[in-house]
């Protein structure tokens, strides 16, 4: 340090000094830096509604139910035991006792009241308190035709998700997937739908026809697929409201892994000439088709970013099986995947800022995560088989499905469904009346109104 | 220059008493608090009292839904959803008598010693004199007289120096009575797993404590202005807020109340979730 340096670092000390002796009889208020905590799901209370006429009492109990698996089961939450409660729903229509809710680590409380109504409809009540702070933080009624109460269970449980989190909940969401029935050799895919939560199953195709490869409109009530008629895979549109399906185009060759737009509008596929397979675009409304990819590799299971303006794919143009990102025009084309082994199946988030996919390493499969640059690869899953991620709306939970190994006997290859979040600790598995795979996500279903 | 370096060599007079202080027991007993303990904290809005939760018919009555409910349960559109009005808290039942006052601080004569001490040699003395003082012994106020004895019991004592028997209230809270009071509190804070942009999470909230490290009031949170227009900001800003109504009262050294009465915690998720 030279005298110039030395003058420099003087003056600092003079400052400091005088610094703290300015400070001293002040006394600056303390600052501490809390940098660690406990990654645990939150002790919530969900208490059994109060049934406010007999007509309500069953809902009263079901909906609190519904409600507890939902939150148990995203992992972020911990409903504490009910037999743990010392407050009764009816005593809580006015207040709750929240040193009572505090005496059993409750940091958060849900209480509600349902009423048959005269006319016939129900109403359900739900607030949402803050145990340690003695507030309610938030609070709706619903009415709706009582075989509804169902969907009632599932906006409350986005309504606390999103309350607790800030995220948009995902309750309130349908899976589509195709049900696999009889042997390996002779097997049978319906298309089928149900709730997220597994309740209210039913089939959409009869199973005459091989369906494959189910995806969501992400603006409505749609899915497109792609089904074998006559030994030739089409891709379809299937109205889930209406129940009226149409396909789309009749193209040369054959198409596969048909997506739609973020705005719905179109639908991007690949095509197969020979043995060449390029990523094509088709306008829903003027049914015209673009041709994105020009290569001689095959490219395929292209899936746009939620603001439209990129599209991502796999494509074997390296050598082998990777994850690229391309402009939405099929401009500035990049690899994005560089880990060892091969990738496939990108999807891109809702939240747009992770690209789920499929990969294949050392005789594994694992679902994994990346960045749309291609960095920050976590792998969330691994098992003999997983494949086809699918993304929850909210961007923090991911639906695929799992093959078991086949035995030399020929039995064992089922194949299951599973939900895993972004952490990777939260895997379950959905549990299907048949065998299941190729899920789908659906948006979240428009709220009803509200009325302030 | 030699006189700047003098001037900074006079400073560790001060650092060298702080690091001495580490060497003393640092009380750092974490105890689950039971609820009435909260009971100690003013309540600071009255007026909410006793309001009845507002009756569910006077909400605005949903449009009727006219093309009634369809009979088919899997077409589900027909919900409304009304917001319900919040009930305002009422007082939670009241509480303890609040015995906290007494321990007004009088920083300038309890001095000399920390907390534990001062409390051990009033017991012993009481046992020698008078038993029928049964009260003043629980009544922990100082009295007049106490901190001139403590002071000589103190310069009786070999151990301590006549350094540390400088007024705490002088010296700055020890590391580890700061890292005592940090792991109480990370202890009681519940991250949200995988929880976005938790850059963006970064919280400080102001605390405001009593003598007896209970709430004075409620946390106020520094960025006010972002809790309602960004969610996740709110959930943050809560999450950290119920660390600290969780874990309080804090355990620290009553002599050094001044330092300690305001704190600014910061909440910083960020290592942990990468």
């Amino acid at each position: 340090m030279g005298i110039r340096g030395l003058f420099k670092y003087s003056t600092v000390v003079v400052m400091a000094l005088a610094a703290y002796s300015a400070a001293t009889p002040a006394l600056a208020v303390l600052k501490i830096d809390i940098t660690q905590g406990v990654v645990d799901p939150l002790p919530i209370a969900i208490s059994e509604f109060h049934a406010e006429n007999e007509g309500a009492r069953e809902s009263a109990r079901a909906i609190a139910d519904v409600v507890t698996r939902n939150l148990e089961r995203s992992g972020l939450f911990r409903p504490i035991d009910r037999r743990a409660f010392i407050q009764t729903p009816a005593a809580m229509r006015v207040q709750p006792r929240f040193p009572d809710w505090r005496a059993i680590n409750a940091q958060a409380l849900v209480t509600g009241t349902t009423t048959m109504l005269e006319d016939g409809r129900l109403r359900v009540e739900f607030r949402l308190w803050d145990v340690f702070a003695s507030q309610q933080m938030t609070g709706l009624a619903y009415f709706t035709a009582p075989p509804n109460w169902r969907r009632i269970a599932h906006l409350i449980s986005d309504a606390i998700y999103q309350r607790l989190t800030g995220e948009a909940g995902y309750f309130d969401t349908r899976i589509v997937y195709v049900a696999e029935t009889g042997p390996q050799t002779q097997r049978i895919k319906r298309l089928a739908i149900m709730d997220q939560d597994g309740a209210h199953n039913r089939y959409l195709t009869d199973g005459g026809h091989l369906v494959l490869t189910p995806r969501f409109s992400p603006t409505s009530q749609e899915i497109t697929y792609l089904s074998y008629l006559q030994g030739t895979p089409r891709v379809f549109i299937y109205n889930i409201d209406t129940g009226q399906q149409e396909v789309l185009g009749d193209f040369p060759g054959m198409t596969f892994a048909p997506r739609f737009s973020p705005d719905g509008n179109k639908v991007i596929m690949s095509f197969i000439r020979g043995d060449n397979s390029d990523i094509y675009t088709m306008d829903l409304r003027t049914r015209r088709i673009a041709r994105l990819t020009r290569h001689s590799s095959i490219d395929t299971s292209p899936s746009y970013a939620p603001d439209g303006s990129r599209i991502t794919f796999n494509s074997d143009r390296g050598g082998s099986q990777q994850l690229y990102v391309m402009d939405a025009d099929g401009g500035n084309v990049h690899r994005i995947s560089f880990g060892r082994g091969r990738y496939a199946t990108p999807v891109w988030s809702p939240r747009g800022d992770l690209i789920a996919f499929t990969k294949f390493t050392q005789g594994r499969f694992f679902i994994g995560v990346m960045r749309p640059d291609g960095s920050g690869e976590r792998l969330l899953t691994e098992s003999f088989l997983d494949e086809g991620p699918t993304w929850a709306p909210n961007g923090r939970v991911l639906m695929f499905f799992r093959q078991r190994r086949t035995r030399e006997d020929g039995s064992g290859g089922e194949t299951t469904l599973f939900s895993v979040d972004l952490t990777g600790h939260n895997e379950r598995q959905i549990v299907t009346p048949t065998q299941a795979s190729d899920p789908a996500w659906s948006p979240l279903s428009s709220p009803p109104p509200l009325i302030r | 220059m030699t006189a700047l370096w003098v001037s900074f060599v006079g400073v560790p007079e001060w650092l060298r008493s702080e690091t001495e202080i580490i060497e003393q027991p640092v009380i750092v007993e974490l105890v689950t608090i039971a609820e009435e303990t909260r009971a100690a904290r003013p309540k600071s809005e009255p007026e909410k009292a006793d309001k009845p939760p507002p009756s569910p018919r006077q909400k605005p009555e949903p449009p009727p839904l006219a093309e009634a409910p369809p009979p088919v349960p899997a077409e589900p559109e027909q919900e409304v959803a009304v917001i319900v009005p919040d009930i305002k808290t009422a007082p939670e039942p009241k509480k303890k008598p609040v015995t906290k006052p007494k321990r007004k601080p009088k920083p300038s004569k309890r001095v000399v010693k920390r907390p534990v001490e001062a409390a051990k040699e009033t017991k012993e003395k009481k046992y020698k004199f008078d038993p029928d003082q049964i009260a003043a012994l629980i009544d922990k106020t100082p009295r007049k007289e106490a901190p001139r004895e403590s002071v000589e019991a103190l310069q009786v004592r070999p151990k301590i120096t006549s350094r540390t028997a400088q007024p705490l209230d002088g010296q700055p809270l020890t590391l580890s009575e700061v890292d005592a009071l940090r792991a109480q509190i990370e202890r009681c804070w519940i991250v949200q797993a995988g929880a976005r942009y938790a850059e963006d999470l970064v919280v400080t909230i102001r605390v405001y404590l009593n003598p007896d490290g209970s709430l004075r009031r409620e946390p106020q949170i520094v960025d006010e202005d972002r809790l309602a227009a960004d969610p996740f900001f709110r959930a943050a800003a809560e999450s950290a807020i119920r660390a600290v109504l969780k874990c309080e009262p804090f355990k620290m050294p009553v002599a050094k109340y001044h330092r300690w009465r305001e704190i600014e915690l910061t909440f910083d998720p960020r290592k942990m979730l990468g």
